[in-house]
């Protein structure tokens, strides 16, 4: 059987043996899936805050609107599991972004011991499965070189690697903590590095409203989305929806903003 | 004087062997079934490192010539639910899960091979060769054999990089109440690596119903096991992280069964993972239709003396 196989994919040519050559796959094939196309947006609602016509309240803490949205989408999506160090923990993990979330959601809101790349990859086997859209937190960016070969090897790689067709709808959220005084390896930014690695998004919310927008674009997606939240931002404050609503920022447009009042 | 006490591992671990009842008790469906596999799977694999030698493959050939009775064993034991991934030497495992799902009542050597069989190999073997049919459009090769309807996760060519991967399907599995098990096939080089003793941990911590499968075939490329890690049985890893683990025969499919058997009624009822070590022999180098001793790391003899055994 193996020797009536082969023979129906190799002929002989001028001599020669080689593969008959309408079987390779086309050429423009060669980028094919490095993302998705965002097809899952198709027929989503997009805002922005200096449109929207909804009612806002102001003065909500941004590092509040973190553990909200994500308890709001919890709620109505059971597709959603977080997971992360000490995120199950001390009111919402190490920064309170995670708080009320365990209390609520025991069975989807993981504490995970200290393995980066164990629970990073266990998260994109996860995403991989289709059931699931884990939402990873990385305490510091830095630490996902713990994990690089999961993020970059794996996670990043996985659609195009097998074909194209198969999603990793992965949320990485972790924060930018410079300025903190914690000394060289806990004060990365990280979206040079993502910026230049094959499979990912970047998302860098600056205001609550915006990061409700984002963080739905990001659960909705289905390539990895890095979404980057800057400590200095955690306890600014901004506007936020009165009501529960869903809706996206587009997730290829960027947004240039102000830089705050020193 | 100190004192001491001895203290005891959480988790059993043992050596399994199929006794002559064993053998008898089999139902001589399985029994074929396993037969044929382990007919085809080594006709394939040959076949792949002839058109290998001919310059025809564009890529690796990790032959897994002499190691079919690890996945026949254990692939035999499963559902179609389950789920399994590999390594870069994989194509083995691959086939044995696919070809038990595409003959779910398993395969008669005395009947000429179903066509959905001459389909799932020629697809494989178009996947390895790069070609538009195959598995991964040709994109994958060798090292990426993915078909998720059948169970295979999609293999993997960074050592021990699959592995948290085939943990976190066990964890769906376990979340969702399914029932199945996901087995993670790596080797000998594999179970020395981060990732692979940090998903043990976790895998033991949350109970996930994943069975590591490590291939011990001696050697990674020319580094033996002797060299690489001080307790050279394998399995013995479990007991530090309080998973139940086996030591079996690799080359005894039947064997392999057994352990494959009791591992999935453990995970099923919510236990954990385990560990299965089977011994088996690589025939061939690391790539290609040479054999290891033609590189100086071992001799003829030791080949011999395995394909003898």
């Amino acid at each position: 059987m193996m020797d009536a196989i082969a023979s129906e994919l190799i002929e002989t040519s001028k001599g020669k043996r080689q593969i008959v050559p309408s079987l390779w796959p086309d050429e423009s094939f060669r980028d094919f899936g490095l993302r998705g196309n965002l097809e899952e947006f198709d027929d989503i609602r997009f805002e922005e805050e200096e449109t929207f016509g909804g009612q806002l309240k102001s003065g909500v803490k941004f590092v509040e609107t973190v553990a909200d949205v994500m308890d709001r989408r919890m709620a109505t999506d059971p597709r959603i599991v977080v997971m992360g160090e000490d995120i199950h923990r001390l009111k919402g993990g190490t920064n309170g972004a995670t708080r009320g979330l365990a209390r609520k959601y025991p069975d989807r809101c993981l504490g995970t011991p200290i393995c980066e790349n164990a629970f990073t990859g266990l998260a994109g086997g996860m995403a991989a499965d289709g059931r699931i859209r884990p939402v990873i937190e990385f305490m510091y960016p830095d630490f996902m070189w713990v994990a690089a070969d999961q993020i970059f090897n794996q996670i990043g790689k996985a659609r195009h690697m097998f074909g194209g067709e198969n999603a990793m709808p992965l949320v990485l959220r972790t924060k930018v903590a410079m300025g903190t005084g914690y000394g060289s390896q806990h004060s990365m930014d990280p979206a040079g590095i993502f910026a230049t690695a094959p499979g990912s998004r970047i998302v860098a919310p600056s205001t609550p409203f915006d990061y409700v927008g984002l963080i739905n674009s990001a659960l909705l997606c289905n390539d990895p989305v890095l979404v980057l939240e800057h400590v200095d931002l955690y306890n600014s404050t901004g506007s936020a929806l009165q009501k529960t609503l869903i809706f996206t920022f587009r997730l290829v447009r960027p947004k240039s903003c102000e830089p705050a009042a020193a | 004087m100190p004192e001491y006490k001895h203290l005891k591992p959480l988790a059993p671990w043992r050596e399994i062997k199929a006794s002559r009842d064993d053998w008898a008790a089999l139902k001589p469906e399985l029994g074929t079934t396993m037969l044929t596999q382990m007919h085809l799977i080594p006709a394939f694999e040959e076949k792949v490192l002839e058109l290998a030698a001919q310059g025809l493959v564009h890529g690796p050939a990790h032959s897994a010539i002499g190691q079919e009775g690890g996945a026949v064993g254990s692939a035999i034991a499963m559902r179609p639910g389950d789920q399994v991934n590999g390594s870069h030497r994989a194509h083995h495992q691959f086939l044995a899960k696919a070809l038990c799902f595409v003959e779910q009542d398993g395969i008669d050597p005395n009947q000429p091979f179903s066509g959905e069989v001459r389909h799932l190999a020629k697809r494989t073997l178009a996947e390895i060769l790069g070609l538009a049919q195959g598995f991964c459009k040709g994109r994958g090769g060798s090292m990426h054999l993915r078909w998720p309807e059948a169970g295979n996760l999609g293999t993997n060519a960074i050592v021990g990089g699959g592995v948290p991967i085939a943990a976190g399907a066990a964890w769906v599995h376990r979340h969702l109440n399914t029932g199945n098990v996901v087995y993670t096939y790596f080797g000998d080089g594999a179970v020395n690596i981060g990732s692979v003793l940090e998903t043990m941990n976790i895998a033991a911590a949350w109970k996930l119903p994943i069975c590591f499968f490590i291939e011990n075939n001696g050697y990674a490329v020319s580094t033996t096991v002797a060299e690489s890690t001080a307790e050279i049985r394998l399995s013995s890893r479990g007991l530090a992280f309080g998973i139940s683990s086996f030591k079996v025969d690799g080359m005894d499919p039947i064997a392999v069964y057994l352990a494959s058997d009791e591992a999935n009624a453990h995970m099923r009822a919510g236990h954990g993972p385990t560990i299965i070590e089977a011994d088996v022999y690589r025939f061939y180098h690391q790539n290609g239709a040479l054999p290891g001793s033609a590189f100086g790391y071992r001799t003829k003899q030791e080949g011999g003396a395995m394909a003898r055994a």
